[in-house]
C-alpha cells in the first residue's frame, strides 16, 4: 500500500500539522489596524488650537479658584473643629472670622462659577471631557439616578453623601445656605449678630463644606489634566455647538426659576450667587468662540449657510448679554417675561443646532450622539 | 392684563434692538429667503415688544417694515412655487399692523405665529418645486428656512434633505429620488415641531400666559398643512377635514383665551395625530421598527423577572431596563400603528392597549407601588406578541440583524447609564446581553461577511482594540464614564461597520472563504483530538476506538440534523447558545482532562495495564466496561458537536446571505483542509516510534486542551458563570479565537491549570513507574528493567512488536 507523501515523512508531516496551526492563527479575522474614518476632511481654515488654548486658559483658571475655595474651606473646618463642631460656641466666639470665612467663600464661589460657565460648552460638548460637566456642573443628585453624579462624598467625619449632586451646586447653595442639607445644625446662621438670618447668611457643615471643597479642586485638577491631552477635532468642535446651543430653554427655566425671579418664592435652591442669565451669556461666548474658529471650514462647505449661523449665534449671544446688561441694571423680569424670552431664545438656539447638524454634513464630519 | 408688562416691553426693544443690528438696518442689496424671513420676524416681534410699550406707533412703523422685507428673492419665490404661502403671509402682516393700530398684544402674537408658519410653509412648497425641477442651488438656498428636530442627547437633527440636495447639485441622485430624501426630512421634522407646538401651547393655556398662548397655536395650525396632504393619503378626505378644523379651532380658541374650547380642540386634533406618521417610512424602515417591536416586547418579561423575585424588586437596574425595553416597544409602535390598524384596527388597538398596561406595570415596580406577579407581564407580553405575530406583515419580518443593532444599542445606553451612576456589576450585566445580543445576532452573519469587524467588535466589548480598552477590562476596574464612552463611541463605529457591511452583503468568494475559514478552524481541535486520543488507542484499548468514533459519528450527524433544523429553530438555538456552548465546552474539557490523566499513565507504564485499567477506572469514577464505552461515546460526540453546533450557527447565518451552493463550496474547502491536517496527524503517529508518537500526540492533546480551557472559560465569563479579571497586557485577537488566549486571570489560570494538571498526571505516571522499576529490581528482574529502559530511550530500534506493547502485555494481562 503507498502511503501519502506526508506519511511517508514524519517530520514534514509535523511540520505541516505546526504550519497548518500557525496558518490558522493568522486567519483572516485578524483586525483591522484600519479603523473606518467617517471624516475624510482636513481641517484646513478651522483654528483648533485656539479652541485648546481657550479651554485650557478656562481649566487653570478653575484649579485655582477651586485651590482657593478648598484653602478658604480648609481654615473654616479649622476654625469649626476647634470649637469641636458646636457652631454656637463658634459663632458666640468667633462670629467675625465665620462672616469673613463665609463671605470669602461666596466670593470664590462666584469667581469660579464663570471660569466654568465659560467653558462649558466646549467640556459638555466634547465627548472626552463631557462627565467633566456632569461631575461639576450638569450632573443630578441620586434621587434622579439616570442623571446622578458618578461621585459620592466622604467627609472627614467618616459621612457619606452618596451621589450628592454637581460641584457647582454643593458649593453654592452650601455657601449662600440654600441647601439646609449642607448647612451646620444646632445653630442659626446669624452671621451679623442682627438677631435674623437674611439671605446669604449661611453656616455651612464644616465637615461636608471641606469635603466637596477637596473633590471639587481634585476634579478641577483632573479636567486641567484631560483637557491638555484632548486632541480637538473637527467633530469636537460642531458637537459641542450642536450639544450645547439648544439647551438654552433648560438655562432660561432655572433663571425663571431662580431667586433673581422669582425671589424669595424660588424652587431653585442654586444659582443664587449670579444669574443664571450670566451663565448663559458666559456659555454663548464660548461658542461663538468656538464657531468663530470653524466658520472658515463651514464657509467652504457653503458660504451662505455659514454667514447664515455666523449671524443667527453673534445674535444669541447678544440677546443673553444684553438682557443680563438690563437685569444688572435693576431690571427685573416676571415669570412671563421670562418663559417668552426663553422660548425666543430656544427658537433661535434650535436653528442653529440644526444649521451646524446640516454644515458638520456637508463637511463628513460626525457629529458624536450623546 | 396677565400678558407682558409695559416693562418687558422697555427691555425687549432694547435687546432686540442691539441683538438684531442688521434686522434693523437692512443690507443693501437683495437679501436671500432666509435672511428676509429671519428680518421680517424679528421685526413683528420687536413691533410686539413696542405695543406693550404702548407706543402704537412705533409698532405700526415696525410691522410696516416687516411687510417691505417681503419683496426680493423672498416674494417672488413664494409667488411662483407658494402662492398660497404667500398670501397667508400677507394675510398675517396684515393681521399684525391691525392689531398695531389696534393695541392688541394677543391678536400680534398670534399674527405673529402665523407668519412664521407662513414663511416656513412657503419655504417647503418652494425646496420641494425646486428639488422637482432639479434646481439643487435654489433648492439649497430655501433649505436654509426651515425648521429642525430638536438635537437632544441622544438624537441630532436629520440631514437628509441637505444630503440629497448636495446629490443632487453633483448630479449623483435624479430629482425624484432627492425628492423622497428631501420630503422625508421636512416631513419629519416638521411633526417634531408641530407637536413641539402643541406641547408650549398646552403649557401656556396652563399658566395663563395668553400671547405666548396665541402665538404658539398659530405656529401649530399653520404648520399642519405642510403634513396635511400626508395626512389624508393615508386617512382619507372626511378626516381630513375634521383634522382642519380641528386645527382651526385649536388657533381661534388659543387667539381668544377660550380654555375650555381649546382643550376640546387639543384633544380633538390629539385623536387626529394618534398613530399617523407623515414622513414617509421606506420598507427597511418599517421592517427595522416591526424587529425592534417584536424583540423589545420579548425582552420586557425577561428583565422584569431578572429584576423582581416574590412580589419584590430585588434589582432596580433590571426594571430600568424592562421600562427602556417597554418604552423602545411603544415608540416603534407608535410609527407602525397607523399602518398596522389599516390591517386590523382591533389588532393594534389590542396592541397598544397591552404595550400600555406593561409600560404601568413596570413604571408602577420602579416607583414602588406595586409589583405584579411576572405571570402578569408574561400574559400581557404573549397576549401583545401573538397579536403582532398576525399583525405584522411578513416582508417586515425580514430585518432582525438591525433590530439587533438597536438592540445593542439600546442596552449600550443602560450599560453607560449604569457608569455614570457608579453602578459597575448593573453595567456589566448589560454589557454582557449586549454581547449576547451580537454574538447570537449580526455576529452570526458578519462572521462570514466581515470577520474583521467582528474582531473590532469583539475586542472592544471585551479588551479593547486599536488602541482603546475594552469594556470588560474598564467595567472591572470600575474606570469613569468618560473612558467607558471613549470606547462605546469606537464600538458604535465598528457596529456601524457591521450594519453596514450587512447591508452590501459578501461577494461569492469572500464567503466561500470565510465559509472555508470557518470550518477549518472550528474542526481543526476536534480534528486533532480524534486523531491523537485514537493513536494512543491501541492495542488492547483499541477497542475503545470504536465507541469514539461512534460518538464522533453520532455528533456529525447531530450536526448535520442541527443544520437542517437550524432554519426553523435557529433563533430559539441561538439564544442559549452560548449557554450551550459552555455546557458542551464543559464536558468536553472535563472528558480530555480525564483521558489526559489516563494516557500519561499509559505511556509510562504500560508493562501494569491492568494495574493501570483498575487506577483510570477509580480516576474515572466509573466501575464497568459499559461505562467506560458511554465515556468514549460521549468525548467523540462531545469533541465534534461542540465545533459542529457553532460551526452550524455560522453557517446557516452564511447561507441566508450567500446562498447553500456558497456554503457547501466553503464546507468543501474547509473541509479538505481540515482532512489533510488530519491524515497527516495520523500519518505522523504511524511512521514515529510508538512512544515518541505518543509524546507528540501527548503534547498536541495538552495544547488543544489548553486552548478549550481558556475558550471554554471564557464562553462561561460570557454567560456570567465565570467572573472577569482583566490583565493589563495586549493579546492580538486572533490568539483568542485560533488559541483561547484572553487576557483575563480566570482564562489563563484555566489554561495553566491544564497545564498543571497534565504535568502533574505526567508526575504521577513518572512516580509510580519507578516505584514499578524499584519493584522490579527488587525481584530480580534488573537486566530486563535495563533492556526496557535503553528501547525506550531509542538506543535500539523497537521491534513492529514492541512498536505496540500492549499487544504483549494484552497478552500478560
Amino acid at each position: 500500500m503507498t502511503r501519502p507523501a506526508l506519511a511517508r515523512r514524519p517530520a514534514l508531516a509535523a511540520a505541516a500539522c505546526t504550519l497548518a496551526l500557525a496558518l490558522a492563527a493568522c486567519g483572516d479575522e485578524e483586525p483591522s489596524s484600519e479603523r473606518t474614518e467617517t471624516s475624510t476632511v482636513a481641517a484646513e481654515g478651522a483654528d483648533l488650537a485656539a479652541i485648546k488654548d481657550y479651554l485650557l486658559e478656562h481649566t487653570e483658571r478653575l484649579v485655582a479658584d477651586t485651590g482657593a475655595i478648598r484653602e478658604n474651606a480648609e481654615a473654616y473646618h479649622a476654625l469649626a473643629e476647634a470649637a469641636h463642631f458646636d457652631y454656637a460656641s463658634l459663632l458666640d466666639e468667633q462670629r467675625a472670622e465665620v462672616r469673613r470665612l463665609v463671605r470669602a467663600a461666596q466670593r470664590f464661589f462666584a469667581r469660579a462659577n464663570p471660569s466654568y460657565e465659560e467653558m462649558e460648552g466646549v467640556v459638555a460638548g466634547v465627548p472626552s471631557l463631557a462627565e467633566y460637566d456632569v461631575i461639576i456642573d450638569a450632573g443630578s443628585d441620586a434621587s434622579d439616578p439616570e442623571n446622578a453624579v458618578p461621585f459620592d462624598i466622604e467627609t472627614p467625619a467618616g459621612r457619606t453623601f452618596k451621589a450628592p449632586g454637581n460641584f457647582n451646586f454643593l458649593i453654592e447653595t452650601a455657601a449662600f445656605g440654600t441647601e439646609p442639607r449642607f448647612q451646620a445644625k444646632g445653630a442659626e446662621a446669624d452671621l451679623d449678630g442682627n438677631g435674623e438670618v437674611e439671605f446669604g447668611e449661611s453656616l455651612p457643615d464644616a465637615d461636608f463644606y471641606v469635603a466637596a471643597a477637596r473633590d471639587f479642586e481634585k476634579y478641577a485638577k483632573e479636567l486641567d489634566g484631560s483637557a491638555r491631552e484632548w486632541e480637538p477635532t473637527l467633530s469636537d468642535a460642531l458637537t459641542s455647538l450642536v450639544v450645547m446651543t439648544p439647551t438654552m430653554s433648560e438655562y432660561f427655566a432655572a433663571w425663571k426659576n431662580s431667586r433673581f425671579i422669582a425671589g424669595d418664592k424660588a424652587t431653585e435652591t442654586a444659582f443664587v450667587a449670579a444669574s443664571r442669565l450670566q451663565d448663559i451669556a458666559d456659555i454663548l461666548s464660548g461658542l461663538v468662540l468656538v464657531y468663530d474658529n470653524v466658520e472658515p471650514l463651514v464657509a467652504q462647505a457653503d458660504p451662505e449657510q455659514a454667514e447664515q449661523t455666523e449671524q443667527s449665534l453673534a445674535a444669541l449671544r447678544d440677546f443673553a448679554t444684553d438682557l443680563l446688561a438690563k437685569e444688572e441694571a435693576g431690571r427685573k423680569y416676571t415669570a412671563e417675561e421670562a418663559d417668552t424670552l426663553g422660548s425666543q431664545a430656544q427658537e433661535r438656539a434650535e436653528a442653529i443646532a440644526g444649521q451646524i447638524t446640516q454644515a458638520a454634513a456637508k463637511l463628513n464630519i460626525e457629529i458624536e450622539a450623546g | 392684563m396677565p400678558a407682558f408688562g409695559s416693562a418687558l416691553a422697555a427691555g425687549l426693544l432694547a435687546v432686540l434692538a442691539a441683538a438684531a443690528p442688521a434686522a434693523a438696518a437692512g443690507p443693501p442689496g437683495p437679501s436671500p429667503p432666509w435672511q428676509a424671513a429671519q428680518r421680517m420676524q424679528d421685526l413683528v416681534f420687536d413691533a410686539q415688544s413696542a405695543l406693550l410699550l404702548d407706543e402704537p406707533r412705533s409698532a405700526q412703523r415696525l410691522v410696516d417694515r416687516a411687510a417691505g422685507e417681503l419683496r426680493g428673492p423672498l416674494a417672488r419665490g413664494l409667488a411662483s412655487d407658494a402662492p398660497a404661502a404667500r398670501q397667508s403671509a400677507q394675510a398675517a402682516l396684515a393681521a399684525a399692523a391691525g392689531a398695531a393700530r389696534a393695541r392688541d398684544e394677543i391678536a400680534l402674537a398670534a399674527a405673529r405665529g402665523r407668519l412664521r408658519a407662513a414663511l416656513l410653509r412657503g419655504s417647503y412648497a418652494v425646496s420641494v418645486a425646486a428639488v422637482r425641477a432639479g434646481d439643487a442651488e435654489r433648492a439649497a438656498s430655501w433649505l436654509l428656512l426651515r425648521e429642525f428636530r430638536k438635537a437632544t442627547r441622544f438624537t441630532r437633527p436629520g440631514v437628509d434633505a441637505t444630503l440629497a440636495v448636495r446629490e443632487l447639485a453633483r448630479g449623483r441622485r435624479a430629482p425624484g429620488r432627492a425628492l423622497v430624501g428631501v420630503r422625508k426630512d421636512l416631513l419629519d421634522a416638521y411633526q417634531a415641531r408641530l407637536g413641539d407646538h402643541l406641547a408650549d401651547a398646552a403649557d401656556a393655556a396652563e399658566r395663563g400666559f395668553r400671547a405666548s398662548w396665541a402665538q404658539t397655536a398659530a405656529v401649530a395650525a399653520g404648520l399642519w398643512p405642510i403634513l396635511a396632504a400626508e395626512y389624508e393619503d393615508s386617512r382619507g378626505a372626511a378626516d381630513r377635514r375634521a383634522a382642519d378644523a380641528a386645527f382651526a379651532e385649536l388657533e381661534r380658541s388659543g387667539r381668544r383665551g377660550d380654555l375650555q374650547g381649546f382643550d376640546a380642540a387639543q384633544e380633538a386634533v390629539a385623536e387626529a395625530l394618534d398613530g399617523f406618521t407623515a414622513a414617509p417610512f421606506t420598507d427597511e424602515e418599517q421592517a427595522r421598527r416591526a424587529g425592534q417591536l417584536t424583540r423589545f416586547l420579548e425582552l420586557v418579561p425577561v428583565d422584569y423577572d431578572h429584576g423582581t423575585d416574590d412580589g419584590k424588586v430585588t434589582i432596580p437596574f433590571e426594571i430600568q431596563e424592562s421600562i427602556a425595553f417597554t418604552e423602545g416597544a411603544a415608540s416603534a409602535f407608535s410609527d407602525l400603528e397607523g399602518e398596522l390598524a389599516q390591517r386590523d384596527a382591533r389588532g393594534a388597538a389590542r396592541v397598544g392597549a397591552a404595550l400600555e398596561l406593561l409600560g404601568t406595570y413596570v413604571e408602577d415596580a420602579r416607583d414602588g407601588k406595586r409589583v405584579v406577579s411576572q405571570d402578569t407581564i408574561e400574559g400581557t407580553q404573549d397576549d401583545a406578541s401573538r397579536t403582532l405575530e398576525e399583525l405584522i406583515p411578513e416582508e417586515w419580518k425580514q430585518d432582525d440583524a438591525q433590530s439587533d443593532f438597536d438592540l445593542i444599542a439600546l442596552t449600550l445606553d443602560r450599560l453607560e447609564t449604569a457608569v455614570s451612576a457608579g453602578e459597575y456589576k448593573p453595567a456589566e450585566q448589560a454589557r454582557l446581553e449586549a454581547y449576547a445580543f451580537f454574538e447570537f445576532g449580526p455576529e452570526l452573519s458578519l462572521r462570514s461577511i466581515a470577520p474583521d469587524v467582528v474582531a473590532r467588535v469583539e475586542g472592544f466589548v471585551w479588551f479593547g482594540a486599536e488602541g482603546e480598552e475594552g469594556l470588560a477590562k474598564l467595567i472591572a476596574e470600575h474606570r469613569p464614564r468618560r473612558e467607558v464612552h471613549e470606547t462605546r463611541l469606537a464600538l458604535d463605529r465598528a457596529l456601524e461597520d457591521g450594519a453596514g457591511a450587512l447591508g452590501e452583503g459578501a461577494t461569492a468568494a469572500t464567503a466561500v472563504t470565510n465559509a472555508a475559514v470557518i470550518v477549518f478552524r472550528e474542526g481543526l481541535e476536534a480534528v486533532l483530538i480524534l486523531a491523537a486520543v485514537m493513536a494512543s488507542l491501541s492495542g488492547t484499548a483499541r477497542a475503545q476506538r470504536r465507541p469514539m468514533l461512534f460518538g464522533a459519528a453520532l455528533a456529525l450527524a447531530a450536526t448535520m440534523i442541527t443544520f437542517i433544523l437550524a432554519r426553523t429553530v435557529l433563533s430559539e438555538l441561538a439564544r442559549y447558545g452560548e449557554k450551550l456552548e459552555a455546557v458542551v465546552g464543559l464536558i468536553a474539557v472535563g472528558i480530555l482532562l480525564l483521558v489526559l490523566n489516563w494516557f500519561f499513565h499509559k505511556v509510562y507504564w504500560t508493562e501494569h495495564i491492568s494495574k493501570f485499567h483498575k487506577r483510570r477506572r477509580r480516576l474515572l469514577g466509573i466501575t464497568g466496561a459499559s461505562a467506560q464505552v458511554a465515556g468514549f461515546v460521549l468525548l467523540g460526540f462531545s469533541t465534534i458537536y461542540r465545533e459542529g453546533f457553532e460551526t452550524v450557527l455560522f453557517l446557516q447565518a452564511l447561507e441566508l446571505n450567500s446562498g447553500l451552493a456558497v456554503v457547501l463550496q466553503g464546507v468543501a474547502l474547509g473541509g479538505a483542509a481540515v482532512l489533510a491536517v488530519a491524515l497527516a496527524t495520523f500519518a505522523l503517529e504511524r511512521k514515529l516510534p510508538y512512544k515518541k508518537m505518543l509524546i507528540v500526540t501527548g503534547v498536541m492533546l495538552t495544547v488543544v486542551l489548553m486552548i478549550m480551557m481558556g475558550k471554554t472559560v471564557r464562553t462561561m465569563q460570557g454567560v456570567g458563570w465565570v467572573p472577569i479579571t482583566p490583565i493589563d497586557v495586549e493579546v492580538p485577537y486572533s490568539a483568542g479565537i485560533w488559541l483561547g488566549v484572553f487576557p483575563t486571570v480566570e482564562t489563563v489560570l484555566a489554561q495553566l491549570g491544564g497545564g498543571v494538571f497534565v504535568i502533574g498526571s505526567y508526575l504521577l505516571a513518572e512516580r509510580l513507574k519507578h516505584r514499578s522499576r524499584r519493584k522490579r529490581s527488587a525481584s530480580g528482574n534488573a537486566p530486563v528493567a535495563r533492556h526496557r529502559e535503553r528501547r525506550e530511550h531509542g538506543n535500539q530500534d523497537p521491534t513492529p512488536h514492541e512498536r505496540h506493547p500492549d499487544v504483549g502485555v494484552r497478552g500478560r494481562a
